[in-house]
């Protein structure tokens, strides 16, 4: 389950979500996954609109000296029209577990599409691989496709609700739900649920001129906690997506 | 008040050209079709009919309740709710008028626009010299290919396995005036079958002819060569394309004229001869005969030192020897009629069919099989009966095979409210009942051994929403194949539709289905009900006035409980492209699918050319691409080209035995010319 707010970070697996920026954003996230001492997970993202354009860099590094896992992302999203966008990103995944499994990875491409359906309603859909892996070694044991579609609902400006269906390739489908509210201008709550395994994330973000900064933690009910902070700035005074 | 009709709802309608692609309702209706069982589905008369009135729109000033059924859009309620208020009001001043007819709503006139019109009416009783002189002809060409061939087309030390080439070919020549007369010739060839050598001298594997007449004095409906036969409910007989339970709920109820033309390439499942319905006042009676040889496995009986038959081949291959050995191996003379009295909202009719066959049906020693067909000859009786009273409308067949088993079958439409209909059906069809070409509204293929009711509710709350509710229990009182109990199951399906604007639709489904079947761990004499659930997410949505993308998400759940539990997954994007004015349509699809065994396989739609459609069953893990392109060199000649191709992960070959594939591509294309002249 993504258990972060809707960041520059998270627009890595969804790059559709790029056209959501207005202005140049840049954000650094780190996660303690379920507060075990040797998994930390580190990102770093970028996010660059020019007219109907924007492309989107990011990083992301798992894990410790036993296993870890290396992803750099570059995303190209275009707005055609009020009703439509694409993006496109390509992906680099590493993957290393030294001693037993030595070093993989895998070059591989991620199709997205989002359209208004009306003023207030959204969908989106990605798809991983649409072809094949564009350069590969050993990329099929590390990296296996997934296909998602989900509505984005949002009735005023202060608040947003999304679904989102999620296949990961011989996985059982997720549900996710995601909550969004400004109760005020300098904060913003998220909540997200996974139905399918019932993990849940909770988050405050406080907004301060062009910075925002955020804390959540999200709960997975066998394997415990996750604290995650996150820390985002845009490049003028405006409004954060 | 025409008028303030006539403005508003000028504003609120739009109308769609039909071009190759069928309303969505349909598409469901095909896929929960080709789920149970892909053989009829050859059949493309009701396409060709959709063609027609698509170029010669239906006059709705003229129409009556049989041009009408023809389109096989309206249920019998939204029938007689027409000719009611046409009865009552006169003639119509324009289509948008039909949005005040009671029961018809914009959802329902966006689908039938594209083939109705409005006019004065003239005479429909042209001379039949005028009929067969002012029509239009059209030649359809198709071929389609298997880029890969399969293990049939690859010599081995016996030869090849396939005695011809592995293109597909199929050709029509159709002559159309308006609806009022049709003749025409195919040919077809199936992949693997030889052409103009070995066992198809005369070029192609499967010819038909048919002529085809309607409305010449008393004459309602004449037909010379090729025709299917489709009475009552279709206890008795239903040989064209007719749908079961599918989201389209209110569509419980078999309506059909009796008599129609075939010309399609399916080669079982028509009559050959002569057949006529005649028309006075209330009255029409109808009577035909048909003489055809069938494929049938056909054996050596050691009792009698002739030969027996055991049931009929409809695949209509003839590649290899072994089937060309049961090519036309069985005689069948068919005959019979009906008689019909139709007074407004009552109509009832008495039907027989009579089969003589060359030699005798014997049925198997398995238990599931004790009912089963034999002996040489075959009938059945049956009495169908309709009743419309304000919003019900009531319709029922009685059934009655050559051993006394009976059947019955009843039902009822109703129009609860202006938001609100119901369909209720019920059945009970005895284990010993039996039909030759029986195709009711059962769960079964044939209608035999089952007993059910089946509700369907369809309600619209606001305009823009809908939902469908279908729940459909049912027993099965003998064994049958694969299921050594009397056994039972039950189907219910819920889909929520939301058409924000008339650019988008986007519905979500739930369907449950759950029947029992054997154990299959060695202990058959014990059943275990095994329930599969479907759940799909579709959108539509028209980005300009020329692109559509479409996006559909299913999954499917298979218990057969432990570890033979099966999953499924598909995902799908399609991008449209139809420009309003230029000669040329592409549509393209992207499909990933995910399915863990054949009981849990994925359907989806496809567009293919001109009056075709595919409906692949895929399993295992992959992704599927088409492309089809559509251009219309000149007014009278056009040409669709479909590239498709499968790509499976983790396996070696695709297929078994004569059709096995190496390797794991599969790639096959469709071209099709039509000349209109």
């Amino acid at each position: 389950m993504g258990s972060r707010p809707l960041t520059i970070i998270t627009t890595a697996n969804q790059p559709v979500s790029l056209l959501n920026y207005r202005v140049i954003t840049a954000a650094v996230a780190g996660e303690k996954k379920f507060l075990l001492p040797s998994y930390g997970q580190y990102s770093l993202g970028l996010a660059i609109p020019e007219g109907k354009n924007c492309f989107g860099f990011s990083v992301e590094y798992g894990g410790s000296s036993l296993l870890s896992q290396t992803l750099v992302h570059l995303a190209y999203a275009r707005s055609l029209g009020e009703k439509l966008g694409l993006a496109l990103q390509f992906n680099y995944q590493s993957l290393s577990l030294p001693g037993i499994y030595g070093k993989a990875s895998a070059i591989y491409a991620r199709l997205g599409g989002a359209i208004q359906l009306t003023q207030q309603l959204k969908m989106a859909f990605h798809i991983t691989d649409p072809f094949k892996n564009l350069a590969v070694k050993n990329a099929e044991t590390i990296h296996s496709g997934d296909y998602s579609a989900g509505f984005g609902y949002q009735p005023s400006e202060k608040m947003y609700a999304g679904l989102l269906v999620k296949k990961q390739e011989l996985q059982d489908p997720q549900v996710l739900v995601d909550l969004l509210y400004d109760p005020v201008s300098s904060l913003r709550v998220n909540g997200q649920l996974d139905l399918t395994n019932g993990s849940a994330g909770i988050g405050l973000h406080w907004k301060q001129k062009n910075i925002q900064f955020g804390l959540m933690v999200a709960i997975h009910p066998q394997l415990g906690i996750s604290p995650v902070s996150i820390l985002q700035f845009q490049s003028m005074k405006n409004k954060l997506p | 008040m025409r008028k303030i009709i006539l403005l508003v709802s000028a504003m609120i309608l739009r109308v769609e050209v039909f071009a190759q692609e069928i309303p969505v309702n349909l598409q469901q209706q095909l896929e929960d079709q080709a789920e149970r069982s892909a053989e009829r589905l050859e059949d493309d008369a009701w396409l060709q009919q959709m063609e027609t009135f698509s170029r010669h729109k239906l006059n709705i000033n003229r129409a009556d309740a049989d041009d009408l059924r023809r389109l096989g859009i309206l249920n019998e309620l939204q029938l007689r709710s027409f000719l009611s208020y046409r009865k009552l009001l006169g003639e119509f001043i324009s289509l948008y008028e039909l949005q005040a007819v009671p029961g018809w709503d914009a959802a329902l006139l966006r689908k039938l626009f594209p083939f109705l019109t409005v006019t004065t009416v003239i005479s429909n009783r042209e001379q039949l010299f005028s009929r067969l002189r002012k029509g239009d002809h059209q030649l359809l060409l198709r071929s389609s290919m298997d880029l890969k061939r399969s293990k049939g087309f690859i010599p081995d030390s016996a030869g090849r396995a396939y005695s011809g080439s592995p293109q597909h070919l199929f050709f029509r020549l159709r002559y159309q005036y308006n609806d009022l007369l049709q003749w025409g010739i195919s040919g077809e060839k199936d992949a693997g079958e030889p052409f103009f050598k070995k066992s198809n001298r005369l070029g192609f594997d499967h010819y038909s002819f048919h002529f085809f007449l309607r409305k010449m004095g008393v004459i309602r409906s004449l037909a010379l060569g090729d025709f299917t036969v489709n009475m009552g409910q279709g206890l008795i007989q239903w040989q064209s394309m007719a749908f079961k339970r599918s989201a389209d709920v209110m569509n419980c109820k078999r309506q059909s004229e009796i008599i129609r033309p075939y010309n399609s390439s399916g080669e079982f499942y028509f009559n050959r001869g002569a057949a006529v319905t005649l028309n006075r006042r209330k009255w029409s009676l109808t009577g035909f005969a048909s003489f055809r040889k069938l494929d049938a496995n056909r054996y050596p009986d050691s009792l009698s030192g002739g030969y027996f038959v055991n049931s009929f081949q409809t695949s209509g291959y003839h590649r290899t020897d072994t089937e060309n050995e049961n090519r036309k191996a069985l005689q069948q003379f068919f005959y019979g009629g009906n008689l019909t009295y139709e007074n407004g909202a009552w109509r009832s009719g008495v039907n027989a069919v009579a089969y003589l066959f060359s030699l005798p049906f014997k049925r198997s020693g398995d238990a599931y099989d004790r009912f089963a067909i034999e002996g040489k000859t075959w009938s059945n009786f049956s009495m169908d009966m309709a009743y419309t009273w304000k919003n019900l409308h009531w319709f029922a067949e009685m059934a009655m095979d050559a051993r006394l088993n009976r059947a019955l079958l009843s039902g009822c439409l109703i129009s609860l409210d202006r938001k609100a209909d119901l369909s209720v059906l019920w059945r009970n069809i005895s284990a010993g009942y039996q039909t030759i070409n029986g195709n009711a509204f059962t769960e079964s293929g044939f209608p035999t051994n089952e007993k059910g009711i089946y509700l369907g509710l369809t309600f619209r709350p606001r305009t823009d929403w809908r939902i469908d509710v279908y729940a459909d229990v049912y027993s099965f009182p003998w064994l049958r194949y694969r299921v050594n109990a009397p056994s039972y199951g039950r189907d219910l399906l819920i889909q929520v539709v939301y058409t924000p604007d008339k650019l988008t639709e986007i519905y979500g489904r739930s369907r449950f289905r759950q029947k029992q079947m054997n154990r299959g761990d060695g202990n058959y004499y014990s059943t275990l009900s095994v329930p599969q659930q479907n759940f799909r997410l579709h959108i539509s949505r028209k980005i300009s006035n020329d692109i559509t993308i479409r996006q559909r998400m299913e999954y499917v759940h298979y218990d057969k409980k432990g570890s033979d539990a099966q999953q499924g997954f598909l995902f799908f994007v399609d991008l449209l492209y139809r420009p309003s004015l230029k000669p040329l349509n592409l549509s393209c699809r992207w499909q990933y699918f995910e399915s863990t065994g054949y009981d849990a396989a994925v359907y989806a739609y496809e567009n293919d050319v001109l009056y075709s459609f595919s409906i692949p069953g895929l399993s295992g893990k992959g992704k599927r691409y088409y492309v089809l392109a559509g251009y219309e060199l000149d007014r009278k000649t056009s040409c669709w080209f479909r590239l498709a191709a499968t790509v499976y992960e983790g396996v070696d070959h695709i297929g078994d035995s004569n059709d096995r594939i190496r390797g794991n591509k599969r790639l096959d294309y469709h071209f099709q010319l039509r000349f209109l002249f």
